[in-house]
């Protein structure tokens, strides 16, 4: 009764001593300071009034006064010149009742309380040495003058009365060393523990026998817990397994309400004051940050304090009723005021857009809805955060300052592929039908173009074309191009161009004004050049974004490559510029030679080749077109085979960044020693290994062994040399046959007897797998199509399949 | 400058002998009331290199129990002969009881009784009494990607019957083989047998009965940890190793500093500070790295003998301005210490007080040593005299 009465007593006094504060909280004022140490810090703690604060250190304790501009040391603690080992801390706690009275925690189990009204130097007042190992914590009582509370190492939390000499109660927590002991701030009587076993523990301070309840809170030890200083129900807690955990612990069972996971594990966990859900962490390996997260807002900090060079170890808030400041004590020495207003906020740098693949090729793309609402394209299907409510990504802009996580909204959308374009259809049915080997050279090309060309894919085609015409004899190259502006063949070709203001003109306009300026007479055609358009499918993809197609233009493509490759031929432009046509449906029909209008049609938004007109075209930055044809050079040129190397080289290059690693194999493998030795080693091999790991997934295994073999990479080759162990059991016996002979050492017989004509096969040997009888596959066959049973005679059921 | 800075050290030097000094006069307090304290509930150490039956019988044993097939013979396997993970899965399941004695290292003399989980426990012709009786730990391990209600029920009844024989032993309980299971699940997991394994024992009444759980697996390092913990209960001098850790890390400026059982990697002592598992790991590379090299340029003379001796010692620098420093400190212990670059460069300073530290555990073992013995003297006597007296032998100084 007395002391429930005395309990009264000090929440009145609680309350006094509130509304003091609360007033006296306005004049807090400072700035962002630190002041060096002579030590590492191990923990801070602040005064009531928040003028002083204390830290403590296993080669410091020191009293700083807390002025406008800078630290000042009060009073060294640390007295004597041979300090004993109860001045190494481990914990400090300043009592909020008393403005004198201090405890610490040491490394050697001892509890000290130090009384800074004492007059003589050494302040030390009382001495407890009743734990047995390092004492990780000590705390004051909120309301309770006399009170203190201290967990230890060795398992047990040990409760003071000041007055008293000795401990009053001791709390066993089943030898789990303890880590945290912390006083709830609004139930008198009840304090929590958290154990390195990951174990929480609640206790009533009246019961010593036994914990009011447990419950296990972290995956590994649990480093630190922190009461709401509001809500009686809510209890943080910060472990190893990097995650800071927020348990209502009113229901029956305790129940995590929050979780934020951090990059490292949480040494500290501190509520801000006057913020509901925000709380201060900070950790205790790598990383040196302190983090004040909004628990609702997992996922990004919502302000980093980012100035201290080791670990933080100790962090306080500077005044029970003021959010605004957050001193620290780290492992480098030094001791920070931070201002929150100073913070830095993770959000500003957040990058708000998303992007990302589905399965099936759907693409899902996020931004601020800002950026996106100006777009009205029929293509896209927002999914607004008005609208469903399943897919609203929020994005945080910039905290205000009423320190509200702003939230601002994106839009998602998703662009749906269609699902025939997507499929890899012509994947399969191109490996199965290229020739890779086994004809000259010409006919492979030829085929494959052909196959190409059947399956929709006219640029493959040109390029197998374009292959057997550079690579074959010179004297067939009647319709051979090369442009190489300043080389030794001069160009009679011509430009067309011109510029088509973006989106304003269908291809149906464009087609018509490219038909006007093309010269009529430019009649034979470089298939090579014959192209899908790129604009076109440009527009296709970027639909959505209306307006902002230029952003993407292809003038400026160009006109970062066009200077480099001004010496190259055609081939390799298509090469260059051209984009992976399987990924886009092809609009137009592309056929090899086509008439003028078709070919027009096809090519009205082909990338040109060089030329200063090109160039100032180029240079322009609204979107342009031009056009190219080209007409049969005067003279045939004769260039080695080797002068295409480098083109080709980058042609393969090209297709494998652009995905099609099958047209670079199987060219390498087509061309063989021709290119073989311009590509490297490596390059090679990471194609074949790529290609021959499609394969296997589409499940073409006959075909990735014939690339394996064809293959001239060593690496390559040597996998169908892996696992060609064959482990055979006799089949006489059943037991594994050991040598290597025909004869099963075990039972003495000739283990592969065919069980028609009984005579040992030599060549192919069918068996059945269920009874492992088997012979001469003829034999075999003839046996089955008149019965069904083993031709053994064991009874068996053979299926022949 | 530099001279200055010499001077510094000196002193720093100076002071540190003293505070190695008062640190070892402090930990003898310790070791006395501790002892003392042992000494009270009877048997429970083991007598280094002690031959006959007696002393044998009373080394504290740790029982490794549970199932068939929840992993047993794999922990020790792992954790004792440093078999590779993988190749546990080719381990035949275990038919009779077997024995490993461990006592490789000074601190550790255990054994590790590898139960079948085949063979019925209570059988009567079973002498279970004779084991319990000087078992130290007894771990049993529960399947967690099991179902687990059959092992809970064993294990209520092996603990009960355990505690009935002998009160003093620690229950563990090692939740084994959560590789395979998410964060979430793992702490579902233990949350349910923990409170199962509780209410259990609450009806049957033996509310004192406390039980210790771990969640393990051999494919990271929380099965060291666990035997670490599990091991370290066992070792009546903890307090003051890590008494003497904690001097030695402070004075020295060192971060971390584990002190390691090289043969198992179990770590006996470590300083109060937390356990981060990178470290632990790194620290259990270290040695390996250690060993291994020795074993290719060290000269040993025996075959089976792991090549780790007075001389050994080795740093390794990792590029995150971090020093690793190992030492022998015993036979069979070695000191694991993790360090900033900045602090190494007193290299000097942290050799002597190393020294210091490593003169004061062998300190702490001979105390150990002329405690044990004169138990035993006393023990010999007093079956000699046919009398056991109930009070509290004392220790003849």
């Amino acid at each position: 009764m007395v002391k429930l009465l005395l309990a009264q007593d000090h929440r009145k006094m609680e309350k006094m001593a509130r509304v003091t504060t609360a007033l006296g909280s306005n004049t807090i004022s400072g700035c962002t300071m630190f002041c060096h140490l002579d030590a590492p810090a191990n923990a801070i703690s602040v005064c009531r009034d928040a003028a002083q604060v204390v830290v403590a250190g296993r080669n410091i304790f020191k009293i700083y006064a807390l002025e406008e501009e800078q630290f000042v040391e009060k009073l060294n603690l640390r007295v004597g010149r041979k300090p004993s080992l109860n001045f190494s801390c481990a914990d400090v706690m300043w009592h909020q009742m008393d403005e004198n009275l201090l405890a610490t925690a040491a490394t050697n189990g001892a509890v000290v309380t130090w009384n800074l009204g004492k007059p003589s130097r050494n302040k030390q007042d009382q001495l407890f040495t009743e734990h047995k190992r390092t004492v990780n914590k000590v705390c004051f009582h909120p309301t309770e003058v006399h009170m203190l509370l201290s967990g230890s190492q060795d398992g047990y939390m040990k409760c003071f009365d000041l007055r008293k000499k000795e401990s009053v109660s001791t709390f066993s927590g089943q030898s789990e060393s303890v880590r945290d002991v912390q006083f709830s701030i609004r139930d008198y009587f009840t304090f929590a523990a958290s154990f390195e076993n990951g174990n929480v523990q609640l206790w009533d301070i009246r019961r010593p026998d036994r914990y009011e309840r447990m419950f296990t809170a972290h995956n590994g030890p649990v480093f630190c817990c922190d009461w709401h200083p509001e809500d009686r129900g809510w209890l943080a807690t910060g472990g190893r397994d990097k995650m800071v955990k927020v348990w209502d612990i009113t229901t029956n069972r305790a129940k995590e309400i929050h979780c934020v996971q951090t990059i490292a594990s949480v040494a500290r966990v501190k509520w801000r004051p006057e913020r509901k859900y925000h709380l201060a962490t900070c950790s205790m390996m790598v990383d040196h940050n302190i983090y004040v997260w909004d628990v609702r807002r997992p996922f990004i900090p919502f302000a980093t304090f980012e100035e201290h060079k080791d670990v933080t170890t100790g962090i306080v808030w500077r005044h029970l009723h003021d959010p605004g400041f957050l001193l620290s004590g780290s492992k480098d020495s030094t001791l920070y005021q931070h201002k929150f207003k100073d913070a830095s906020r993770p959000v500003d740098k957040a990058n708000p857009e998303g992007l990302c693949f589905g399965l099936f090729g759907d693409l899902a793309f996020a931004a601020k809805e800002s950026l996106i609402s100006g777009g009205g394209d029929s293509n896209r299907k927002p999914y607004g955060s008005g609208g469903d409510r399943r897919y609203p990504i929020f994005f945080f802009k910039k905290p205000d300052l009423t320190e509200q996580f702003a939230h601002e909204s994106s839009a998602l959308s998703v662009f749906e592929t269609d699902l025939e374009s997507s499929r890899m259809d012509w994947f399969v049915k191109t490996a199965r039908r290229y020739l890779l080997s086994g004809k000259p050279f010409r006919e492979l090309c030829d085929h494959n173009a052909k196959v190409a060309k059947e399956l929709n894919r006219p640029q493959v085609s040109t390029t197998w074309t374009m292959l057997r015409i550079m690579y074959s004899d010179p004297g067939n190259l009647a319709t051979a191009t090369s442009i190489s502006k300043g080389g030794s063949i001069p160009l009679m070709n011509s430009f067309n161009m011109k510029e088509i203001a973006a989106g304003g003109l269908g291809s149906e306009s464009r087609l018509d004004r490219g038909k006007g300026e093309i010269w009529q007479d430019t009649i034979h055609l470089d298939p090579g050049n014959s192209l899908i358009n790129n604009n076109d499918e440009n527009e296709e993809t970027e639909g959505s974004e209306g307006p902002a197609d230029y952003l993407f233009g292809d003038a400026e493509l160009e006109d970062d490559d066009l200077y480099p490759m001004e010496h190259e031929n055609p081939t390799a432009e298509e090469a260059e510029y051209s984009l992976p046509q399987e990924a886009f449906p092809l609009r137009h029909e592309i056929v090899d030679n086509p008439s003028v209008p078709e070919h027009l049609q096809d090519k009205v938004d082909s990338p040109h080749v060089s030329g200063n007109e090109a160039e100032a075209v180029c240079l322009t930055p609204i979107k342009s077109f031009s056009l190219i044809s080209i007409s049969q050079p005067l003279y045939e040129s004769h260039l080695p085979a080797s002068f295409f190397s480098p083109v080709v080289r980058e042609m393969l290059q090209h297709y494998a960044e652009a995905g099609d690693v099958q047209m670079a194999v199987s060219v390498l493998i087509v061309l063989g020693d021709r290119i073989r030795k311009e590509v490297d080693e490596l390059t090679q091999e990471h194609w074949y290994t790529s290609y021959i790991d499609l394969l296997q997934r589409f499940e073409l295994w006959n075909v990735s062994n014939e690339v394996i073999k064809l293959s001239t990479c060593s690496a390559i080759n040597c996998l169908n040399q892996t696992s060609t162990t064959l482990h055979i059991n006799c089949s006489n016996c059943k037991r594994p046959m050991s040598n290597k002979g025909w004869i099963c050492d075990r039972c003495h017989q000739c283990a592969s007897i065919c069980a028609v004509c009984h005579h040992v096969v030599k060549g192919l040997f069918v068996w059945c797998q269920g009874c492992s009888h088997g012979g001469h596959l003829e034999h075999i066959m003839n046996w089955l199509k008149s019965s069904s049973h083993c031709p053994a005679g064991c009874g068996h059921l053979c299926e022949y399949t | 400058m530099s001279q200055g800075n010499k001077k510094y050290d000196e002193e720093e030097v100076e002071e540190d002998e003293t505070l190695a000094m008062t640190g070892d006069d402090d930990d003898d307090d310790d070791l006395d009331t501790f002892t003392d304290g042992d000494l009270d509930n009877g048997c429970e150490d083991g007598v280094l290199g002690c031959r006959d039956p007696f002393s044998s019988e009373v080394k504290p044993r740790i029982l490794l129990m549970g199932l068939r097939r929840s992993g047993k013979s794999s922990i020790q396997k792992v954790v004792f002969h440093k078999m590779s993970p993988n190749e546990t899965l080719f381990l035949e399941s275990t038919n009779k009881i077997c024995r490993e004695d461990v006592s490789n290292s000074s601190f550790v003399h255990f054994q590790i009784w590898d139960f079948p989980g085949q063979i019925d426990f209570f059988d009567p012709t079973f002498d279970y009494e004779m084991i319990f009786r000087g078992t130290g730990a007894l771990i049993f391990v529960i399947d967690s990607q099991d179902d687990y209600v059959e092992a809970l029920s064993r294990l209520h009844l092996t603990v009960t019957r355990a505690y009935k024989v002998n009160p003093d032993i620690n229950f563990e309980v090692f939740i084994h083989k959560v590789d395979g299971l998410s964060d979430d699940h793992k702490i579902e997991k233990q949350r349910d047998i923990q409170k199962r394994a509780n209410d259990d024992l609450v009806d049957a009444a033996l509310e004192r009965i406390h039980l210790s759980f771990y969640l393990t697996s051999i494919y990271d390092h929380s099965i060291f940890e666990a035997f670490s913990k599990v091991v370290q209960k066992l070792i009546p001098e903890l307090p003051t190793l890590e008494n003497l850790l904690n001097i030695f890390i402070t004075n020295s400026a060192i971060e971390k500093a584990f002190l390691f059982d090289v043969v198992s990697k179990i770590y006996i002592a470590t300083d109060s500070s937390p356990v981060d598992m990178q470290t632990y790991e790194l620290c259990c590379d270290m040695i390996d790295v250690v060993i291994d090299i020795s074993c290719i340029y060290g000269v040993t003379g025996d075959e089976g003998e792991i090549p780790y001796d007075k001389e050994s010692m080795a740093i390794i620098r990792l590029n995150s301005t971090t020093v690793m420093y190992l030492k022998e400190v015993t036979k069979f212990l070695a000191l694991v210490c993790f360090l900033r670059e900045e602090s190494f460069e007193r290299k000097g300073l942290i050799d002597y007080n190393f020294h210091c530290f490593r003169k004061a555990i062998q300190e702490v073992f001979e105390v150990r040593l002329k405690v044990l013995r004169s138990r035993k003297l006393l023990s010999q006597r007093r079956r000699s005299r046919q009398a056991t007296p109930n009070g509290t032998p004392r220790v003849p100084s």
